[in-house]
């Protein structure tokens, strides 16, 4: 698996802005810098508003977890840091790169090469095993994807399952096979969904470790959830409501995920 | 192997039962694709070959200064050969009685003729040392059974003439024994043909020199045959040529050249049924697929893959699936191809068949199957491609709409009264109505399944209903004598009178043909004029609109193929050219539609001006005949050989016998039509199985929930059989329309001067078509409903899950 300290140092490329100083004045190397991103669905009356001029720095190797209500804006931001979907206005720069200036296939690229993720409804293709379900992606990055994928799965404690159809799985395993599918490439960003919105606690928190682990390795993680207990797991916590960021708060000791209950 | 084709694999091999019934589909397609265009391609070479081999003529002309006119065709660049000989139209009797009137040909006695030659199948060929000896067409030959030393007779100066069978022999000429153009489908023993050494045939016809020239083009001059055919044309009729047939006109090939190329037609019906019913079903199947895997697509888009790796994805389903079914398909068509000639040669009576494999079919039969595949699941497969990644964030969705058109519609029944009827219309009978038009498009695929399949069936169906009218209109309608007797002369009042009191006829009208070329604006068409007395019971004249109208004092009325072939209407003046080389001019008095065969009309006294009475025999081209018709139950057998036997009768011809042999075809009609029945039920059968096993596994959710709330298997069975049937009835509507269309267009393929079909389908045909495709899509939901029976909730959600 791949470590933080590898990855090459963030600056300034594509006109992205520098980023702010930390709290030791130090500038830390961010993951992910918005500025005045919105986001708008439809037009005139019918426009929604789901997201409005949003501006948030996370610096690289960080666990930030993006609480809120349903239509918080929480999950559209996710969209906006993942190249889902571009930014109706404002900027988001990622890995040191503008990415709300991409075309749909600069944005393609950059999902493909820098982005792994999770979904509250684990998205496994029913007709692959857990295995295949993780080489499907790990295909995009080229050779080594058999070997990759297997470390992936054994990352997240399924090596003895990936003959396993998800429909002979558990939800929390199924969940776990979709975590080593986002992470079999090696992306730097990990961007999770509701991880565990379909699950119950102990399989909540079983899925929760593996993301802490994972960020304990470097990879920046970043949860969006409705669920408050699991902010205290983060290093940071960005709190949102009606399309705005209201709050951002830093966790000095986030909690480990066995601690976490709901 | 990339995960993703071992996805593509595994996707395949998921709903086995929906790729087979495509695959089928694809395979039956390309199989009668193969095997009907193929069977066209080995007949019409297989002719070819025969008519080089045989040197079929290229051009027929009749009459005029024949030594003349074979010397100039000679002397034209791109004619290879020329041959003058004589044909005369005679009585003839047959070893057993039978009497008919056939055809003389001419032949150089001791070797074949340049043009025209035969193939002797039994016995030895022509020989001067015996100048009495005949050479009797395979058909007649097979008929009467006429074997070497056979004894037949000709009609000949007023007496029998005894002629002996030397052998024999196939004559590319009448590979269909058609008589004419007007009687291109002979009863059996209504006509036959004897080759005679040529100084025989002048005494029989009555002439001292040849009056047929028949020539053979060169390689080179078949390349410009429309050309040469004019030049040579033009050139014997200034030698007093009267009629020139081309070799496409010929009445034996142009027959054939009809009927072969029914499975020219067939090969474009086919695969455009079979491989538009495969198109739907991959449609249907890869669409609901694709609405399936939606967040898992949006998640491979989220995860970086391109909208083009998507795309081929999809499309290589449809590709596989064409394929699957492509291959075997193609095989099938070779070897379908090979039995269908044979058995179509047999029935016939080829002489010889060939066969041959074109890879040029087989490339296209696969290549029909691919693009089935691909063009079918090209939508679907960019439809994925525009799933946006964010739905990857969404869970699973039904795909089914909202409320439904019906719904909408029912906005109306806020109003008073349709209120009222809307709240006493029970749940269940709302889920029924509404559910085709919720699914509107998937309504549209099962609904195009229905027509498709009836279609097919009504285009076999009905083409037997309208073969069997046709049959009735000319027979019952046109035609309302019993038997034709050619006579020596022309029959007096006398005459006529004995011949009505003969035992079992009650009736007869004196009647006469003569051969003539009617000419207008320098077009001109070879037929028979006809000529009856007026006020005719034996003939009914039936005219394009519909109606009939009586034979006009004056003029003549033109079979309505002419209308177009000379370019004339009622009231233009055309000159008819007659045998002797007599011409008249008249006017156009109307047309009449008739099934069999394109006439001229005209009163027996007009015929008797424009071609004198002069015996029964080729030289005036005139023939004398009375028209009979039997009393009822009348012994007909027994009748036609009282009046066989009558003074001045020298041939008799049921006029039935044409209909007892086509009522014969019609039997191996039946085996055609429950074939196509078979083909069509299989059709509706595949896809809508595939629609409404989407259907249902769609709604699985739907009716799971349903179930779940108490509703019993069987009461849920009952509504989705009925919301199915409904959809599958009222696609049967637009269904029967154009299968009824499709009849017509693929009748009116065959509609030329020869024949002429009406589209006549019976409403109990359309009643049982569509009763047919209901019974079948009864059974091809059964396998969804077993389904449904078997699923149960708590498997569903874990589906969904997964």
């Amino acid at each position: 698996m791949r470590h933080g300290s590898e990855r090459a140092p963030a600056s300034a490329r594509d006109g992205a802005p520098e980023p702010a100083p930390g709290p030791d004045g130090a500038r830390e190397r961010a993951a992910v810098l918005l500025r005045g991103a919105s986001k708008t669905y439809g037009k005139g009356h019918a426009a929604v508003h789901a997201l409005r001029e949003a501006d948030l720095e996370v610096p690289e190797g960080e666990l930030v977890v993006l609480l809120g209500p349903s239509g918080s804006g929480k999950t559209t931001l996710l969209n906006l840091i993942g190249g889902i979907e571009p930014p109706t206005a404002g900027q988001v720069v990622a890995g040191g790169r503008d990415i709300s200036r991409l075309d749909e296939d600069g944005r393609t690229a950059y999902r493909r090469d820098t982005v792994g993720f999770v979904f509250q409804f684990f998205n496994l293709v029913p007709s692959l095993t857990a295995l295949e379900n993780v080489r499907l992606v790990a295909e995009l990055t080229g050779r080594g994807d058999r070997e990759r994928s297997a470390a992936a799965l054994a990352a997240v404690g399924l090596a003895e399952r990936g003959g396993r159809f998800p429909a002979q799985l558990s939800g929390g395993e199924q969940q776990r096979v979709a975590i080593a599918r986002a992470i079999a490439k090696d992306p730097a960003l990990l961007l999770c969904d509701e991880p565990t919105g379909a699950l119950d606690l102990d399989t909540g928190r079983g899925v929760l470790r593996v993301l802490q682990d994972l960020n304990g390795e470097g990879r920046t993680v970043m949860v969006v959830t409705h669920n408050a207990a699991i902010a205290s797991m983060a290093h940071r916590v960005v709190r949102m409501r009606s399309g705005r960021i209201v709050e951002v708060a830093r966790n000095a000791a986030p909690a480990p995920a066995e601690e976490v209950t709901w | 192997m990339s995960v993703l084709t071992v996805k593509l694999r595994r996707d395949l091999r998921r709903r086995p039962a929906q790729l087979v019934s495509v695959v089928v589909l694809v395979m039956l397609g390309v199989a009668l694709f193969g095997a009907s265009y193929d069977a066209y391609r080995n007949l019409d070479s297989g002719y070819q070959r025969l008519f080089e081999r045989y040197r079929f003529a290229d051009l027929t002309l009749s009459g005029g200064d024949t030594a003349a006119i074979a010397a100039a065709a000679a002397a034209e660049p791109g004619v290879a050969a020329t041959a003058a000989r004589t044909v005369a139209d005679v009585p003839m009797r047959m070893p057993d009685g039978g009497t008919f009137v056939g055809r003389v040909i001419g032949m150089p006695a001791g070797s074949q003729p340049a043009v025209d030659k035969v193939q002797v199948l039994r016995g030895r060929y022509l020989d001067a040392s015996a100048p009495a000896g005949v050479l009797a067409e395979k058909h007649v030959a097979d008929h009467a059974r006429l074997r070497p030393g056979a004894r037949v007779a000709v009609w000949h100066g007023g007496a029998w003439q005894p002629l002996e069978v030397r052998g024999t022999a196939s004559s590319t000429e009448y590979l269909w024994p058609a008589a004419s153009r007007q009687d291109a489908l002979p009863a059996p023993g209504s006509f036959g043909v004897l080759f005679v050494a040529e100084p025989l045939a002048e005494r029989i016809a009555g002439t001292s020199a040849p009056n047929q020239v028949a020539v053979y083009y060169t390689a080179a001059g078949r390349r410009h045959t429309g050309w040469l055919d004019a030049a040579l044309t033009a050139a014997a009729r200034r030698h007093g040529a009267g009629a020139a047939v081309t070799r496409a006109d010929q009445p034996g090939n142009a027959t054939l050249a009809e009927d072969i190329k029914g499975f020219a037609e067939l090969a474009v019906l086919f695969p455009l049924l079979f491989l538009a019913a495969a198109g739907v079903a991959v449609y249907v199947v890869l669409a609901r697929r694709v609405a399936r895997d939606r967040v898992v697509i949006g998640t491979l888009r989220a995860s970086g893959f391109r909208r083009r790796t998507l795309v081929g994805h999809y499309l290589a389903t449809g590709l596989a699936a064409g394929l699957a079914g492509a291959v075997p398909g193609a095989a099938a068509g070779v070897l379908l191809a090979g039995t269908v000639t044979r058995l179509y040669g047999e029935a016939i009576g080829l002489p010889e068949t060939f066969v041959s494999v074109r890879a040029a079919t087989v490339a296209a039969g696969l290549g029909y199957g691919l693009a089935a595949g691909a063009l079918a699941a090209l939508a679907p497969a960019l439809s994925a491609a525009r799933v946006p990644p964010a739905e990857a964030m969404r869970g699973i969705v039904p795909s089914a709409g909202g409320r439904g058109a019906l719904a909408r519609l029912g906005r109306l029944g806020r109003i008073g009264r349709l209120r009222r009827v809307g709240r006493a219309v029970p749940a269940g009978a709302w889920l029924v109505l509404r559910g085709p038009s919720r699914q509107f498009r998937r309504t549209v695929y099962t609904m195009s399944g229905v027509v498709l399949a009836l279609v097919l069936i009504l285009v076999s169906w009905g083409m037997l209903d309208s073969s069997k009218a046709t049959v009735s209109r000319q027979f019952d309608q046109v035609q309302r004598q019993d038997a034709e007797l050619t006579l020596a002369g022309p029959a007096g009042p006398a005459a006529l009178a004995a011949l009505a009191t003969v035992p079992g006829i009650r009736a007869a009208e004196p009647s006469a043909q003569v051969q003539a070329t009617v000419t207008a604006g320098g077009k001109a068409y070879s037929t028979a004029l006809v000529g009856y007395r007026p006020g005719t019971a034996m003939h009914r004249f039936l005219t394009p609109g519909g109606g009939a109208r009586a034979l006009p004092a004056r003029g003549v009325l033109l079979g309505r193929a002419m209308r177009g072939r000379l370019g004339v209407t009622a009231g233009d003046r055309v000159t008819l050219r007659l045998p002797g080389g007599r011409t008249a001019a008249t006017t156009v008095a109307g047309f009449v539609d008739e099934p069999l065969g394109t006439y001229a009309y005209t009163s027996l006294a007009q015929v008797d001006a424009w071609a004198p009475a002069g015996g029964a025999q080729g030289s005036s081209g005139r023939r004398d005949t009375a028209l009979v018709r039997f009393a009822p139950g009348a012994d007909r057998a027994a009748a036609e050989h009282a009046l066989s036997a009558r003074p001045g009768v020298v041939a008799c011809t049921d006029a039935h016998a044409l209909r007892r042999t086509m009522d014969g075809y019609m039997k191996l009609f039946y085996v055609f039509v429950a074939v196509m029945l078979a083909f069509g039920g299989l059709l509706a059968f595949t896809v809508l199985f595939a629609t409404l096993s989407v259907n249902l596994a769609e709604r699985g959710t739907e009716l799971a929930t349903l179930r779940a709330s108490g509703v019993g298997r069987r009461r849920l069975a009952r509504l989705v059989t009925t919301e199915n049937l409904l959809a599958v009835a009222v696609g049967a509507v637009p269904g029967l329309i154009l299968g009824r269309l499709a009849t017509g267009a693929f009748l009116g393929a065959f509609n030329s001067d020869l024949m002429a079909f009406h589209t006549d389908i019976r409403p109990a045909t359309l009643a049982w078509s569509a009763l047919a495709v209901l019974a079948v899509a009864f059974l091809a939901q059964r396998p969804g409903l077993r389904a449904l029976a078997r699923q149960n909730l708590g498997a569903l959600v874990r589906e969904r899950s997964g």
